[in-house]
């Protein structure tokens, strides 16, 4: 079974432990507890066994750690929809990401999709735009698992397709 | 042989815990304390993959072979700190180890972090939760201040004829009428004023009627669009001031009367009879005017207190109230003294009537100040009449003090 990394990549709070929470558990938590450093959790999917590093989010204060991002096959770069900083920090967050592992393919999840949000048609086109190795950019909610599924999946069928060859 | 035995003695002095692989990633050796950051400690043992026992290695093998073959600086170490296992905080170092027996290995090195370091990752916690409740509120409030100014200000653009070309939601609530309907109205159709020129102001003055028919006081902001002999349009941004008028209101009323008894107090008095001399000029009509105080105020202030003394006022107030006509005018004046106004009187007798029944009044109704205190009073009355005692007003009063100086010196005799 092919084994691999994937890192959630974003700034704090957006909801990135909550995104593995629901996919690993299928279990959710309103409340808030940051990561700090890392935590690594396995799941298995189709023919592939994920191995997701859940990494400390992005503060004013203290940047993401690149060692984390050694490796890894895909990157989800998540932003809070209802915190505009968050959503301004994907094109930052996904040029380190290719700074440490060139041209991986990323998911870009807009989490938080069940609160009350005003994103755009046009800020949604500009994400896409950011790179091309972007597969996607979906709208996410930890809470209802609202395309928490779709968005580890796509990244995990783009990852494999690309072993293949 | 003596480096890798120091190597295992420091790390179980130190409660590190290591792991010696080969380059095919095969456990050759470990101490005790793997078993406790091994992700999968069932699969640990000599000769298993240390990719199935510590899931951090998968995703390593690039990095690890340059590090193997030495296309790395000697010493190099991968490094990966704050690894969270357990509730336990550790880092993980990964560095080449050569025995003496010459084989080139990897060791990992998999150090606790000192329980110090979580009262640091609480703090950082602590920070990142109350920023995350600071950011999502406000952006919340950012959108919540918008709607209560939308609840608040009526705001309206009008052309520079008047007619309105746009508003806002709380115009539609406040009128309860549809956009439609109030889109292509002038706006006096909804605000009356004085002046109703927008035009060259920059503020004024509104009344509106609301949807439950009370009339609403707004000041309103004229922003003009444009520049000088340019300016297409005007923006109007109406704020609610009733409340401001109902103060005024409190604060004219305050200023011409009483604040213990609510009687009109010398200032509306005068105003009062400059009204009457005009009355009884036009339709050739007599006024009177009544002096009145309360005999031995002093000694009753003085006996059962200022607050008895007070409630005697409001009491008496209250009587003289009974005792007139709804178009007569009762006015403290002063301390213990009162004025009634008599207006368009028929006759000298309906006074004395008035008089003799305002004293029955104030004999047979004491005040009851408690259960014990029953506080009796008696009034000295002195009158005067317009136009027959005088037409000078300050006349007009001496008469009717002097009169009730004489009641009062009859009564104490």
């Amino acid at each position: 079974m092919l084994a691999y990394k994937i890192v959630m990549v974003g700034d704090f709070g957006v909801g990135k432990t909550s995104l593995v929470k629901r996919f690993v558990d299928n279990s959710f938590s309103e409340e808030y507890l940051s990561t700090i450093g890392v935590s690594i959790s396995k799941k298995m999917l189709n023919e592939s066994t994920l191995m997701l590093w859940d990494i400390e989010g992005n503060t004013e204060f203290k940047p993401i750690f690149k060692q984390y991002l050694l490796g890894a096959k895909g990157f989800i770069v998540v932003a809070d929809i209802t915190r505009p900083n968050t959503i301004d920090a994907i094109s930052k967050h996904i040029k380190l990401c290719h700074d440490v592992v060139k041209d991986a393919p990323i998911s870009v999840a807009l989490n938080k999709s069940d609160i009350k949000h005003t994103i755009s048609q046009e800020t949604l086109n500009s994400i896409k735009e950011i790179s091309p190795f972007i597969i996607n950019v979906l709208k996410t909610s930890a809470k209802n698992g609202d395309a928490v599924l779709d968005i580890f999946g796509s990244l995990d069928d783009f990852v494999v397709e690309s072993l293949k060859k | 042989m003596m480096i890798e035995t120091i190597t295992k003695l420091v790390c179980i002095k130190n409660k590190v815990s290591y792991i010696i692989f080969d380059e095919f990633y095969k456990i050759i050796e470990f101490n005790d304390l793997v078993i406790n950051i091994a992700d999968d400690p069932s699969k640990l043992a000599i000769s298993s993959d240390i990719r199935d026992v510590m899931w951090e290695f998968i995703g390593l093998e690039e990095r690890m072979k340059m590090l193997f073959s030495g296309q790395e600086e000697i010493g190099s170490v991968i490094h990966f700190p704050m690894l969270l296992k357990n509730s336990h905080y550790y880092d993980l170092d990964i560095e080449i180890f050569t025995p003496q027996e010459g084989k080139t290995l990897f060791i990992a090195y998999i150090i606790q972090k000192p329980k110090e370091s979580l009262s640091y990752i609480n703090m950082i916690q602590e920070i990142n939760k109350r920023t995350l409740v600071y950011e999502s509120d406000n952006n919340k409030q950012s959108e919540r201040h918008c709607e209560l100014i939308n609840q608040r200000l009526l705001s309206f653009n009008v052309d520079m004829d008047g007619y309105i070309t746009l508003i806002n939601n709380a115009f539609t609530c406040f009128f309860d009428i549809s956009t439609e309907d109030i889109i292509g109205e002038h706006f006096s159709v909804f605000f009356k004023a004085r002046d109703l020129n927008l035009n060259g102001n920059s503020s004024i003055i509104f009344n509106a009627i609301n949807q439950i028919n009370e009339v609403i006081s707004f000041h309103a902001n004229i922003i003009p669009m444009g520049e000088g002999s340019e300016v297409y349009e005007n923006i109007i941004i109406c704020q609610d001031i009733t409340y401001l008028k109902q103060i005024e209101k409190e604060l004219e009323h305050a200023s011409v009367h009483d604040s213990l008894t609510g009687l009109p107090n010398r200032s509306q008095l005068l105003k009062k009879i400059d009204e009457s001399i005009q009355k009884s000029k036009d339709n050739d009509s007599l006024f009177a005017l009544c002096f009145i105080d309360i005999d031995k105020f002093k000694p009753i202030n003085d006996n059962y207190g200022h607050h008895a003394g007070d409630m005697l006022l409001k009491h008496v107030a209250k009587l003289f109230l009974y005792a007139v006509r709804k178009n007569d005018t009762v006015a403290r004046i002063g301390g213990d003294e009162f004025v009634i106004l008599f207006d368009n009187i028929k006759s000298k007798a309906v006074i004395q009537d008035k008089i003799d029944k305002i004293k029955k009044i104030a004999t047979k109704m004491p005040l009851t100040y408690t259960k014990n205190d029953v506080i009796a009073f008696e009034l000295s009355l002195g009158v005067s009449y317009y136009p027959e005692d005088t037409t000078d007003i300050q006349e007009l009063f001496k008469i009717a003090d002097k009169a009730m100086y004489m009641d009062k010196k009859v009564l104490n005799d």
